[in-house]
């Protein structure tokens, strides 16, 4: 083959991908332009009647950004095509941040997908009506209205929340059995009591995934929220000098409670991941571990015979406990829906009842759809939590964007070396960069 | 005269061929490299935080923070002592092993093919195996052997943090360097190191006159490939301590990553990855210079 | 003289037998982890499988996904390396030849050579941008795009290379009246072929093992998935399903593999043949 041969074979290659592409893509555009007509008569027509809506096949795409959670959300999308005659396809993805933001930068936002309402992120894409505002929807009157109204975004409603997590001690009882401790610790008081046992018969109290710097930041902000529900003000007020980050209750508090964990903590803690951690724990090798909801699936993975419960992290101050929670999956629609009715139809399918309890089955999260029962022991107490209404939304949430990622490092450095001094001014200079840009 | 008017005729044939074999890389390069490259720049020069519609536009604001940033400059000394330490072990041990397989000995391609196969791993999977090992197996053999540093993890020490991250890149990288070198040597004929061995030449003199003058074309691809992936290093960091311990380990595109990607600060974030771009252009300038001199002399 | 030898090459030995105990210690472990369940791997992480545990290797070998991620990677690695074996030998060798007399084509290899120096993070966004622009967000379009994207670093070292190459050759076929292009393919390609192996092998590991480019690009629909997205879908945020990560890594490891073990002895004496000359 000569050259110029080849050549004109690559470029036709390209222009016939480019072109084939160019159709769908006239597609594509055409069905939008539609859609954004039914928009307009959209919000009138959630009384429709089961089966009355017919969505002609229309292609929608749903993006999930929780992996995990992809197979039962195939299992619901394929129940409500068959439904409504529609074409819902599940893309999922486990970097969600960096996608949906190439996705934003192209204006290739998918029509449907899971959102983190109270995440600085997608309040930001609500400021921008990146998404359908729902707040006349009748569907958000089956979410529990108190957790309802922290999803709430300058007086309207962008997401239908699902479920939320809840953060606190998961507590080996097998271990506890084993060293003879009959009693769960409830107060910062017998927690340590029962460290003191455990370490005295050899035994890892603490397990801590010092080497996970995510993790790191992850039980500062949480923790750091139980010890001051409001650690925001106290934080705007070092950024504002009128307080000094060595002289703050709350981040003294927080070094204080590590100092104690840390005499009762695995020996190779600053060399010990997540997943590492986990394992050790659902293997009786520890017999606390600070973790979320989220952690009950790794550990029926790891040991499917583990006997654990999820309590609440004692506020090591002595003051009040609260539950510290975040939102965990909320649906939207997209601004540019192919096709506002069903969008929002799918919405408030997913908020039956028994689809709400299928996806609440598979996920693990404490459901915030009534009638929807919570079947897991272990999370009992954290459930409880959430209805007494004892739970505070966790700090991330109020924090502004990018302090956790900040002061992360000079958390780890200090679970290392333990120098106050230095944590507190390291903590100041990232707590004056965020908070004055 | 005939014989000139055939050349000219053949220049032009020449001339419009090159233009042939030249457009079609340089239009792809133009439309697809540098057009997104210049997007990239005009969003440095906005307070864009990669999510919002609207941004304005507030000049070279974003380059001024960058040096008074602690952080900055912390990332760029590890940077460029990861570097550094990468260029001259992949340099040393890529030179030795090509050497030790340019050895006439039995099962000489076996070992050739088992030499080659990190390469073929991905960095962020390569990464996730060694971060086990690291925790799994190097404390035990650290406590057998009493030594001290090595009976914890590696990656939770500030300092062997380093270390143990450029040891995986070294797993991972020195496979196509070592195949470049062993190239290099195989070009060297046989005759000159017999005739230098007549003249009664040590192996030293002979490595000296004979093997590294015949290497040193391939020396600086090595050089410039080697000097991209320690400056841009990027997968083993995210894969094994993201960053840490503290900011132990903060490589520049890890630190462009977490700005750009979790504080929102795209427009800050693609600021600093240009002036890192200018950075290495330089360094890569001056040694493309010193190494050609050094060819030529 | 003999025995010297000898003993040089005992510790030739030892030397690589070390180094190759180096090399497999972690390949051992990414198959044992493999073929453990989960469960098993956080009990004991180095012992054997006992019983082995194949789940993980079924339920990726009936998903229709590994197929599509497995045809997706063969497709877009062969396209870029196809489109790199057309585009750059002839562009460096033009701009090799014409560079010491044309100004025009010193400065367009400047210019490419900025390119080897750009972060990839200052384009990442506008380029999904652009690529959706032009619509080109598929396997095909990022095919494209890598190939442009490869343009500065093939230039550099092919330019490199063929500075090194002794005109003579080259000249004597001019002499005889053959064309440029004839001379471009009868002598100065072959010439160029170590260094053209060198590169394609870069760029197809580069291209099967490429996670942020397919993540930014072809994140649209599981269709277009190649088989690194395809295995870092089982790591989540809190969790890493080591059994299938694990059992993935081997599953997209294995036919570059098995294409290694065929071609070895033409990857490695495509290098090593015919080496510089200056």
């Amino acid at each position: 083959m000569t050259f110029r041969k080849s050549l004109a074979i690559i470029m036709a290659v390209a222009m016939v991908g480019g072109v084939a592409a160019g159709c769908s893509d006239g597609g594509e555009t055409a069905s939008t332009g539609a859609a954004s007509s039914a928009a307009a008569s959209a919000s009138g027509s959630e009384d429709n009647a089961d089966g009355e809506l017919d969505g002609g096949g229309v292609e929608l795409e749903l993006l999930m950004t929780k992996p995990e959670t992809t197979p039962v959300m195939e299992e619901i999308t394929a129940q409500f095509n068959e439904e409504f005659n529609t074409n819902i396809t599940v893309s999922s993805t486990s970097d969600g941040a960096t996608v949906i933001r190439t996705r934003l930068s192209a204006n290739e936002m998918p029509d449907l997908m899971n959102t983190f309402p109270l995440e600085d992120f997608y309040k930001s894409m609500f400021a921008d009506g990146r998404f359908v505002d729902i707040t006349n929807q009748e569907f958000l009157s089956k979410v529990s209205p108190d957790t309802l109204a922290l999803s709430e975004y300058e007086g309207a409603y962008y997401a239908v929340p699902m479920s939320v997590s809840t953060y606190g001690i998961y507590v080996n009882n097998t271990v506890l059995q084993e060293n003879g401790i009959e009693e769960v610790p409830t107060t910062w008081d017998e927690l340590m009591e029962a460290c003191e046992t455990l370490t005295a018969n050899g035994v890892t109290a603490f397990l801590m995934p010092d080497q996970d710097v995510g993790n790191v930041a992850q039980r500062f902000e949480r923790t750091v929220g139980v010890i001051n529900n409001d650690s925001d003000s106290e934080f705007q007020q070092i950024a504002n000098g009128e307080m000094a980050a060595a002289d703050s209750p709350t981040l003294n508090a927080w070094c204080d409670y590590n100092d104690q964990l840390l005499l009762h903590c695995n020996a190779d803690h600053m060399g010990m991941d997540y997943d590492v951690a986990c394992a050790n724990f659902s293997n009786n090798e520890g017999a606390f571990m600070l973790s979320g909801t989220w952690m009950l699936s790794t550990i029926k993975q790891n040991n499917p015979d583990a006997d654990v419960t999820l309590i609440a992290f004692p506020n090591p101050t002595g003051g009040e406990t609260k539950v510290p929670i975040n939102m965990d999956t909320a649906f939207s629609v997209g601004e540019t829906c192919a096709n506002m009715d069903i969008g929002l139809r799918f919405l408030e399918y997913m908020t039956q009842p028994e689809i709400a309890q299928k996806y609440c089955d598979a996920d693990g999260n404490v459901s915030l759809i009534e009638g929807v029962e919570y079947n897991i022991p272990q999370h009992q107490a954290m459930v409880e939590a959430v209805d007494s209404g004892s739970v505070f939304v966790t700090a991330v949430n109020f924090w502004p964007t990018g302090l956790r990622e900040e002061i992360r490092a000079s958390c780890q450095t200090y679970l290392q070396d333990q120098d106050r001094d230095a944590f507190l001014a390291a903590a100041q200079t990232a707590i004056e960069t965020i908070y004055n840009g | 005269m005939k014989k000139g008017s055939h050349t000219r005729a053949a220049n032009r044939e020449q001339n419009r061929t090159f233009a042939l074999f030249t457009i079609p890389g340089f239009l792809l390069y133009c439309a697809f490299f540098i057009t997104p490259v210049l997007m990239g720049i005009y969003y440095s020069l906005t307070d864009w935080d990669g999510i919002t519609r609207n941004y304005n536009f507030i000049g070279v604001e974003n380059y001024g923070k960058i040096f008074s940033n602690k952080q900055f400059l912390g990332s760029l000394l590890f940077t460029f002592q990861y570097t550094f330490f990468l260029i001259v072990f992949t340099i040393v041990l890529g030179v030795a092993l090509a050497l030790l397989l340019n050895r006439h000995i039995k099962g000489l391609s076996f070992f050739r093919a088992m030499y080659f196969f990190p390469a073929v791993l991905s960095g962020l999977t390569v990464g996730l195996i060694f971060k086990q090992l690291f925790y799994h197996v190097v404390p035990v053999i650290g406590q057998a052997l009493h030594i001290e540093a090595l009976s914890q993890n590696p990656l939770a020490d500030p300092v062997l943090a380093m270390w143990s991250i450029l040891f995986v890149a070294l797993w991972q990288g020195l496979p196509i360097p070592m195949l470049l070198f062993l190239a290099g040597l195989q070009s060297i004929p046989t005759d000159l190191y017999e005739a230098a061995a007549l003249d009664g030449a040590s192996a030293w003199q002979r490595f000296r006159t004979i093997t590294v003058p015949f290497l040193m074309p391939v020396l600086s691809v090595v050089l410039v490939l080697t000097l991209k992936s320690g400056l841009m290093v990027f997968d083993y960091i995210m894969s094994m301590t993201e960053g840490g311990p503290g900011t132990a380990t903060q490589s520049v595109a890890y630190m462009i990553y977490i700005h750009g990607f979790t504080q929102n600060k795209y427009a800050q974030s693609i600021a600093e990855a240009i002036v890192i771009g200018i950075i290495i252009a330089l360094i890569s300038a001056v040694q493309i210079y010193f190494t050609n001199r050094k060819k030529a002399v | 003289m003999v025995g010297a030898k000898r003993q040089s090459n005992i510790i030739t030995y030892i030397i690589l037998i070390l180094g190759l105990l180096l090399i497999v210690i972690p390949m051992y472990i990414t198959l044992v982890t493999a073929f453990k369940s989960t469960e098993q791997s956080s009990v004991s992480y180095f012992t054997l499988p006992n019983p082995i545990y194949l789940d993980s290797f079924k339920e990726i070998l009936s998903s229709e996904r590994y197929y599509y991620a497995f045809g997706n990677t063969v497709y877009v690695t062969a396209f870029v390396l196809l489109g790199n074996l057309i585009i750059m030998p002839p562009m460096s060798y033009a701009m090799a030849r014409k560079m010491p007399t044309s100004r025009a084509y010193r400065y367009m290899y400047y210019f490419l050579l900025l390119g080897i120096f750009i972060p990839f993070q200052v384009k990442m966004m506008p380029l999904v941008k652009l690529l959706s622009m032009l619509d080109m967000l598929h396997p095909t379009g990022m095919s494209i795009l890598c190939i442009s994207s490869s343009t500065c670093e093939s230039v550099f070292l092919l330019v490199g290379y063929m500075s090194a190459i002794p005109k003579d050759m080259e000249e004597a076929a001019y002499i005889d009246g053959a064309s440029t292009f004839l001379t471009y393919r009868t002598i100065v390609f072959p010439l160029l072929k170590p260094m053209l192996a060198t590169l394609l092998i870069r760029q197809g590991l580069w291209m099967w093992n490429d996670f942020m480019l397919p993540l930014v690009t072809l994140n649209r629909s599981w269709k277009y998935w190649t088989l690194t997205l395809f295995q870092y879908n089982f790591q989540t945020d809190y969790a890493v399903d080591y059994s299938m990560t694990f059992s993935t890594f081997v599953m997209s490891m294995l036919p570059i593999l098995i294409f290694y073990c065929f071609m070895q002895k033409h990857i490695i004496g495509g290098l090593t043949t015919g080496a510089v000359k200056s």
